[in-house]
């Protein structure tokens, strides 16, 4: 198979429906965009299947992408995002209020958090309720302001605020009582 | 640092994209590229299937229609050189025509065919035949009902493939509603009865005071995206040149999902120039075809056309012919292929068209969108110039619904600028619109066939979508279109 060094080449390979262009994209952005399915979903077939869904729409979409306006990192990013939205909203997001009671102590916060590796950020993003992840997923890691993340998921921005101080909250509590054994 | 920031910063520098390396645990599955591979080969083949079908038939009907056509015309033109023959014959047999020994009509026939001259046979289609002294019947005609006793009429005292003689149609105009005799001019020989039926009348009979009466089909002219007709004069076979700009704009309040589904009713952002050429064909008595091709927004569309009157009950009676109007365009002006049937009905009393419903099937967005649309349009006294104005209410239910949308999002920075640059597909979506709103319009005729035209429509739309979450949504707009209409 040739392989393709310029990005744009390779982009332009892929409009024209070459499935060696396709494959190669593929290879490239796979472990990056599987990572943030990961951060989004609950369980790595969850991400699998988001990601199979994301690439399906990168490859229909591609021809819309305009180097112009942007690199291609940041537009197929946000395809992922989107795709991740949009399966979390079909599965009836919520957005509940969960007491401290009810939360659950991951086992592998063992250590202090910025001492953890990615693996284990990932784990303890999963382990969050839906609504508290894709706030902190927005808010933190893409960058949405709270009015942002009100209108992409439905909510008003006070929710959004709400739910972000929560997930910070079960983080903290996590790191606390692991602290404090 | 505070925890917060230590937290935030924590994530924000392990997933800086940088960072990210394959380390085993977030490399995918095998099988995904597979399952991906899966899905594109199933797009490609769902691709070429319906538009090409359609496509297609569309092509093998259009030819159907120009055989059956030219083998019409073949028909007349034996038709007309039978009777010309018999002339021949009679005249052979006797140059004196006043003593021809011969039924009513066909001495009439005959004695109009020999002061014809050398018109051009060619334009007779059918003839009839008329016996004077019934057609006092005719007078006073105001009504659709009084149109149908002038038809009922006519069928019963004319005789197909008969001539009429020179001034016997006189009493035919002298009822409102029809044109006078002094007027036909203006109106290239051609009059149409309110009904639909129509009395052709060739220049060359005119000029030499003979009159013969064709019963013509009623024939839906099929507006052209931009600009309607510009009379009312419905001709057998024409050509339509249309082309202008078509715009609209968009106020959207609503939540990225709202925001995106608005683009497949085509309520959005839009400017652009469309030209199309059409060309309309009557096939039969009832049916017509059209077939055009167009440049719009620097792509080639093609639309093809069927009408055919229905008749439901007593409706043709009390309210004249509706239309079922078929078109498929690949793709319309909005940049979308749809399949939409339309029934229309015109009310022939009042200078009205009430659209019935509309269904409309877009296989680029697959949905199938039923509308019950309240449109009236005041078309003004004469139909051909002025302004004309009509009040919208549309509801209608959208009963499936998935947006393939990459190309419009990517030009249009508003939804755009909602949905962060991205697109989405919603599957088994529906929903329920009432639009309301009206629109103004205004016709200037430059000749008979052809003229400017130029519209703006005002909408306010409520919208509430149904699928595995359910949301609403508010838009409104206004709309215009205007450009120059030419057929020949």
């Amino acid at each position: 198979m040739k392989t393709i060094i310029n990005e744009l080449d390779l982009i332009t390979e892929c409009i024209n429906d070459s499935r060696a262009a396709q494959k190669q994209l593929y290879g490239l952005y796979s472990v990056k965009m599987y990572t943030i399915c990961l951060r989004y979903m609950s369980n790595k077939m969850d991400a699998e299947d988001i990601l199979q869904e994301g690439w399906v729409k990168v490859f229909k979409q591609i021809r819309t992408f305009d180097p112009n306006r942007g690199n291609f990192y940041s537009w197929i990013k946000r395809i992922f995002i989107n795709t991740n939205l949009e399966y979390l909203r079909k599965k009836r997001l919520q957005f509940e209020d969960i007491s401290d009671i009810e939360i659950k102590y991951s086992t592998s916060l063992n250590k202090p958090i910025h001492d953890m590796a990615l693996q284990e950020l990932v784990n303890v993003l999963q382990e969050l309720p839906p609504g508290y992840r894709s706030v902190f997923n927005l808010y933190v890691l893409e960058g949405y302001t709270h009015k942002e993340i009100g209108e992409t998921l439905n909510i008003s921005p006070n929710t959004s605020k709400t739910q972000l101080m929560k997930a910070k909250q079960m983080m903290q509590a996590k790191v606390h009582v692991l602290r404090a054994v | 640092m505070s925890n917060n920031d230590n937290i935030e910063g924590t994530f924000r520098d392990s997933f800086n994209p940088d960072n990210i390396t394959n380390q085993g645990w977030n490399e995918p599955s095998d099988n995904v590229w597979g399952k991906i591979e899966d899905d594109l080969v199933k797009r490609n083949r769902s691709f070429f299937g319906f538009p090409f079908f359609m496509l297609a038939s569309g092509l093998l009907i259009l030819l159907m229609g120009v055989g059956y056509l030219m083998n019409q015309n073949n028909n007349l033109a034996k038709q007309v050189n039978e009777i010309k023959l018999e002339l021949e014959n009679c005249g052979s047999q006797n140059r004196d025509k006043k003593n021809i020994v011969l039924p009513q009509a066909k001495r009439q026939s005959l004695e109009v065919f020999s002061s014809l001259g050398d018109f051009d046979k060619s334009k007779i289609t059918e003839t009839v035949a008329i016996q004077t002294e019934e057609t006092e019947i005719t007078k006073n005609i105001k009504s659709v009902n009084d149109a149908e006793k002038l038809n009922s009429t006519l069928e019963t005292i004319f005789q197909p493939n008969e001539i009429v003689p020179a001034g016997s149609l006189e009493s035919l105009f002298n009822y409102d509603g029809i044109l006078q005799p002094n007027e036909i001019s203006k109106v290239d020989k051609v009059v149409a009865i309110n009904n639909g039926r129509q009395i052709l009348f060739p220049e060359e009979l005119h000029q030499q005071e003979s009159y013969l009466i064709s019963r013509k089909l009623n024939i839906t002219i099929l507006q052209p995206n931009v600009a309607a007709p510009i009379t009312d004069i419905k001709p057998k076979y024409f050509v339509s040149l249309s082309g202008g700009i078509i715009g609209s704009s968009l106020v959207s309040k609503g939540s990225q999902a709202t925001a995106l589904v608005e683009l497949i009713d085509r309520e959005y952002a839009k400017l652009g120039s469309i030209i199309e050429v059409k060309y309309t064909s009557a096939i039969s008595k009832k049916w017509s075809l059209g077939a055009g091709l167009g440049l719009s927004n620097q792509e080639f569309i093609t639309e093809y056309d069927i009408s055919l009157p229905y008749q439901v009950g007593d409706e043709r009676i009390e309210n004249g012919s509706g239309y079922i109007d078929f078109e498929h365009s690949l793709p319309t002006s909005f940049g979308n292929m749809d399949t939409e049937l339309r029934l229309r009905r015109p009310n022939a009393d009042l200078p009205l068209e009430e659209k019935n419903v509309n269904i409309d099937f877009d296989i680029k967005h697959r949905f199938l969108k039923l509308t019950a649309p309240l449109s009236i349009d005041y078309l003004g006294k004469d139909l051909i110039s002025g302004f004309y104005f009509g009040l919208d209410l549309v509801p209608s239910y959208i009963i499936s619904a998935r947006s393939g949308i990459s190309s419009v999002v990517s030009q249009h920075s508003k939804i755009e600028s909602v949905n962060n640059g991205s697109t989405s597909d919603y599957n088994d979506l529906q929903k329920v619109n009432l639009a309301l709103g009206s629109h103004l319009g205004y016709r200037y005729p430059i000749t008979l066939k052809s003229g400017l035209e130029f519209n703006v429509k005002y909408l306010r739309n409520l919208n509430s979508y149904f699928s595995s979450d359910s949301f609403s949504s508010q838009s409104h707009g206004l709309q215009f279109s205007g450009g120059y209409f030419f057929r020949f």
